[in-house]
């Protein structure tokens, strides 16, 4: 299978009066079609800004897209003029966002918000009959009960759950064969989580489209993902398969984020957790960016950032233990 | 999880207190403190009047009336031969204590009546509010007029009359802002610990309305000077021979003064003008500065 | 919405009386009586014809009964008679409003399409020199008072330059009809026109570029342009029509101040509106005018702020009353 999406050595960052922000430091990422990629770790590690580049969705005022490459179907996106991106945007490559509950415009019916993917990407317009039959087509895909009717409907008069499930119709409307989901659940009650969840995973095996599913939760990732990649303070610190991450984690953050799992704990034992917090992205400690926070910290750790090292086949992680080969 | 600047400020602003954010922020803002400058040079004007000036406020002198600009007089002579410049230094004190006194009744009526209505909720807060709808109603220049039609035209008047009329929105503003802080935890954790409902409002809500209080006030005060402005220039504000700024402008009420005589009412007119704009500006930049939602 | 417009006018009822109560308490304390210039004025008026025209007119009535009367005839559709201009108040009135509304309507319009549209240009290119520029003249605007911006332009472009009339409704004994008498009103409604867009564009120059600010900001705008729409479409349909509401809504409030807060700028330029006619009737102590010209605007006022509300639920969805 060919490789849709190709990231190399992306940097972004953000310009702020304090300073420039890097909030993304040398990401590679590859996505391979019909193949769905978890990106894990904490608020602020940098997997949205990461989602928001590849989008080219970033704050104009401030953010920037400072170096790397990310290659779409063999082309740089990057050097894309906007008009050509915006071609991409919701065609090529669709997202959902985390809040289903702002993230649909208060002051247009749903009907209309999808429909405008479909007028300027499928050349239906928007008042038209073949419109309007799509988007209730794109309802009843997504689930949505009456769909007749909801289609005139507007969002506040929606559960959250329905919302995020027109967020997915607005994003499945063109046919996308990269579909960016961030954090499409988290807002969500727990029973609807999984329902949404099921929705995404049956609608992958129906349209075949990859998916990079951004999430803070192990758990959604075991269930969706094909290939893991943890983030932690803009740099990707361990990649495996989903299989090979949960049941031989190598890095200590990722054996960090399994061990602090609730699900994991037996009875009256105490709940694990990391301590420390994550550094400040304007006041990065020198050498590895984990590591005041590392049970298993070495001298080398303080001087300076590992590389992403090849453990082995398809399981790569940057660390220091892994660098001198002493594993632990 | 949003845009990374947000929680990197948050974290950097950590440790100090809202005001001293606030003060780093303001000292950005170039604007502003240009116009706190202005402000300040006014004042210090207000009050070293009579060492700028050669001329005394109300001297006149008959064979010297209407003298253009120039000859000693900078800024001419008056109908009365006194001289322009000396009673717009003068002028600067009616104008900006009008503004200064007129917000001061504003304010103590707008925060109580805000804080008691907001605080108390119920049948206070119906009472205030109905009140406060019925003064939102009215046509706020033209009541002052009959104000001070009737309560005769003097600088009290206008300073009663402009402070009357604009407290209700305060009023507003404050029981807005104690509606929300009420339902917040640490005033439920003041009242759980036996405090009187008045100890609450003065030493916990008030503190935090304060921002809103500040930057409001700032731009009542600009009001008042618009207000004195007004109503003197209509002859129902600051009597002659004291001058003010409004006053020396009624002078374009003569057409043959508006005409041929632009020295006497262009000057207060530009000064209003600077003045308040100074305020807007300033009180602007306070806005953004106090304003916890706006991290830049 | 219908139960929304009677509990709207129900509460409208005491806000009316408190309203109609403080005018007349007001009107009721203020020194002198109507016809003090009358026998000035007139020698040959006696004492006592002086002491039976007061009575006539219900002067030695105990407060709460005129206002009970006062109210009886408002209620009955009589708002008085003018003293000074010897005419029924109504219809007084009724001129003025319309000439005050023939300055306030067309400055509405205008500073509404000229200010929305710079207000989200200010807004998209915040921090731009343009977005400067703007917001310096929208503070100007704010800032100057408007009667001396009137006076400035009576004086220098009005006089020196000879562009437009100096005050007035139109020229006076022209004998000018059809279009000629339409384009000699427009000339002298220019300028105070001009002045009214100017300061209400500042403002709502100001009030669009916030609204827009907040608006741009929402979860919403980055889903409209996760779809590949057009920048245009982004802001001029999707942040657009959020940031309307509010604008909407203050339109109706605006009017309803344009109609009371012009009456500096209809004093300089000499405009019979409903604001020169009640600072006249003070002077004169036309009292009758006074407190129907005052009670109308209040009500305006009143109205207005319903209306605003009205029109929210109109153009906002997710209000329903």
């Amino acid at each position: 299978m060919g490789t849709l999406l190709r990231v190399r050595n992306l940097i972004t960052s953000f310009n702020t009066s304090e300073g420039q922000v890097v909030a993304v430091n040398g990401v590679d990422i590859d996505i391979k079609e019909g193949r769905v990629l978890g990106v894990v770790g904490e608020s602020g590690c940098g997997k949205s800004v990461t989602s928001l580049s590849i989008m080219r969705l970033l704050p104009k005022s401030n953010g920037i897209i400072a170096a790397g490459i990310i290659e779409y179907n063999g082309q740089d996106i990057v050097q894309l003029s906007e008009a050509e991106m915006r071609n991409i945007r919701g065609n090529e490559i669709a997202m959902i966002f985390q809040e289903p509950m702002t993230a649909l415009n208060p002051v247009l019916p749903v009907g209309e918000q999808i429909g405008e993917a479909l007028e300027i990407h499928q050349s239906l317009t928007l008042k038209s009959r073949e419109n309007r039959l799509r988007c209730i087509e794109l309802l009843k895909m997504v689930g949505i009960p009456r769909a007749e009717e909801i289609v005139d409907e507007y969002p506040h008069q929606l559960s959250g759950g329905m919302r995020q499930r027109v967020m997915i119709a607005i994003a499945l409307s063109c046919h996308p064969r990269l579909l960016i989901a961030d954090e499409p659940t988290t807002a969500l009650d727990v029973t609807i989580q999984a329902q949404v969840l099921d929705l995404i995973r049956q609608l992958k095996k129906q349209l075949g489209m990859a998916i990079m599913f951004i999430t803070h939760d192990l758990g959604v990732i075991a269930e969706m993902a094909d290939d893991v990649i943890v983030m932690y303070a803009g740099k990707i610190v361990e990649e495996a398969d989903t299989y090979t991450l949960f049941t031989n984690p190598r890095h200590p953050y990722t054996q960090g984020l399994l061990a602090s799992r609730p699900d994991k704990m037996k009875r009256d034992e105490k709940l694990h957790c990391i301590r420390g917090m994550v550094p400040s992205p304007l006041d990065m400690p020198p050498g590895c960016a984990f590591a005041p926070r590392c049970d298993h910290c070495l001298p080398a750790c303080y001087q300076a950032m590992p590389r992403l090292k090849d453990i082995e086949p398809n399981h790569r992680i940057r660390c220091w233990l892994a660098e001198q080969g002493c594993n632990n | 999880m949003g845009v990374p600047i947000s929680q990197t400020n948050r974290r950097l602003e950590q440790g100090l207190s809202p005001w001293s954010i606030a003060l780093t922020r303001l000292k950005r803002n170039r604007m502003a403190l240009i116009a706190l400058g202005v402000l300040i040079f006014l004042v210090l004007i207000a009050i070293f009047a009579p060492f700028i000036t050669p001329y005394s406020r109300d001297e006149i002198t008959m064979e010297n009336k209407f003298q253009p600009p120039g000859n000693g007089h900078l800024l001419g002579t008056d109908d009365l031969g006194r001289d322009v410049f000396t009673r717009l230094i003068y002028g600067s004190r009616a104008s900006l204590s009008v503004g200064l006194v007129a917000t001061s009744i504003s304010m103590i009526l707008g925060v109580t009546l805000g804080a008691i209505a907001g605080y108390y909720g119920g049948m206070a807060d119906n009472i205030i509010m109905r009140i406060v709808d019925i003064f939102m109603c009215f046509p706020f220049f033209l009541m002052a007029i009959v104000m001070a039609a009737i309560l005769g035209p003097s600088i009290y008047t206008v300073m009663a009359v402009s402070g009357f009329l604009s407290w209700p929105i305060l009023a507003r503003i404050v029981r807005a802002e104690i509606l929300s802080i009420k339902e917040r935890e640490f005033i439920e954790a003041a009242r759980a610990l036996g405090l009187k409902s008045a100890d609450i409002i003065v030493s916990h809500i008030l503190p935090n309305t304060l921002a809103v209080i500040i930057v409001y006030v700032t731009l009542g005060i600009a009001g008042g000077i618009l207000g004195e402005a007004g109503l003197s220039y209509l002859g129902l504000g600051v009597k002659q021979p004291q001058p003010s700024w409004g006053n020396m402008l009624a002078a374009a009420q003569s057409f043959r003064s508006l005409i041929k005589h632009p020295w006497l009412w262009v000057p207060p007119g530009i000064l209003i003008f600077i003045t308040v704009l100074s305020i807007n500006i300033f009180g602007d930049g306070l806005r953004d500065a106090l304003d916890p939602k706006l991290k830049r | 919405m219908r139960t929304f417009l009677i509990r709207r006018a129900l509460l409208m009822i005491p806000v009316v009386l408190g309203i109609s109560i403080i005018i007349f308490a007001l009107i009721h304390l203020a020194p002198g009586d109507p016809f003090t210039h009358m026998i000035e004025a007139d020698p040959n008026v006696t004492t006592e014809d002086y002491e039976n025209l007061l009575r006539s007119v219900g002067y030695y009535d105990p407060l709460p009964l005129k206002y009970v009367k006062w109210v009886g005839q408002l209620l009955r559709g009589n708002i008085g008679h003018s003293i000074s201009y010897r005419e029924p108040v109504a219809d007084l009135i009724g001129r003025r409003l319309s000439n005050t509304l023939l300055l306030a309507i067309p400055a509405l319009c205008l500073s509404t399409i000229i200010a929305v549209p710079l207000g989200v240009i200010s807004a998209t290119r915040q921090y731009s020199i343009f977005d400067y520029i703007v917001t310096i003249i929208a503070f100007i605007g704010i800032s100057i008072p408007a009667f001396f911006f009137a006076l400035l332009l009576v004086k220098y472009i009005a006089f020196d330059l000879k562009l437009f009339p100096i005050s007035g409704l139109s020229t006076i004994k022209s004998g000018f009809t059809g279009i000629r008498l339409v384009f000699d009103k427009l000339h002298h409604m220019a300028l105070p026109i001009t002045v009214l867009t100017f300061v209400q564009v500042a403002g709502r120059m100001r009030y669009t570029r916030s609204a827009m600010l907040e608006v741009v900001r929402q979860d919403y705008i980055r889903t409209a342009r996760a779809k590949g729409l057009s920048e245009r479409t982004v802001i001029y349909k999707h942040a657009l029509r959020n940031a309307l509401i509010p604008i909407v809504t203050i339109l109706s409030v605006s009017l309803g101040r344009l109609l009371s807060g012009a009456v500096l700028t209809e004093n300089v330029f000499n405009w019979p509106g409903m604001g020169t006619m009640v600072y006249k009737a003070i002077a004169n102590r036309d009292y009758p005018v006074v407190m129907a010209g005052t009670m109308v605007l209040a009500l305006t006022m009143l109205l207005a702020n319903i209306l605003a509300d009205i029109l929210y639920a109109f153009v906002d969805p997710r209000i329903r009353y």
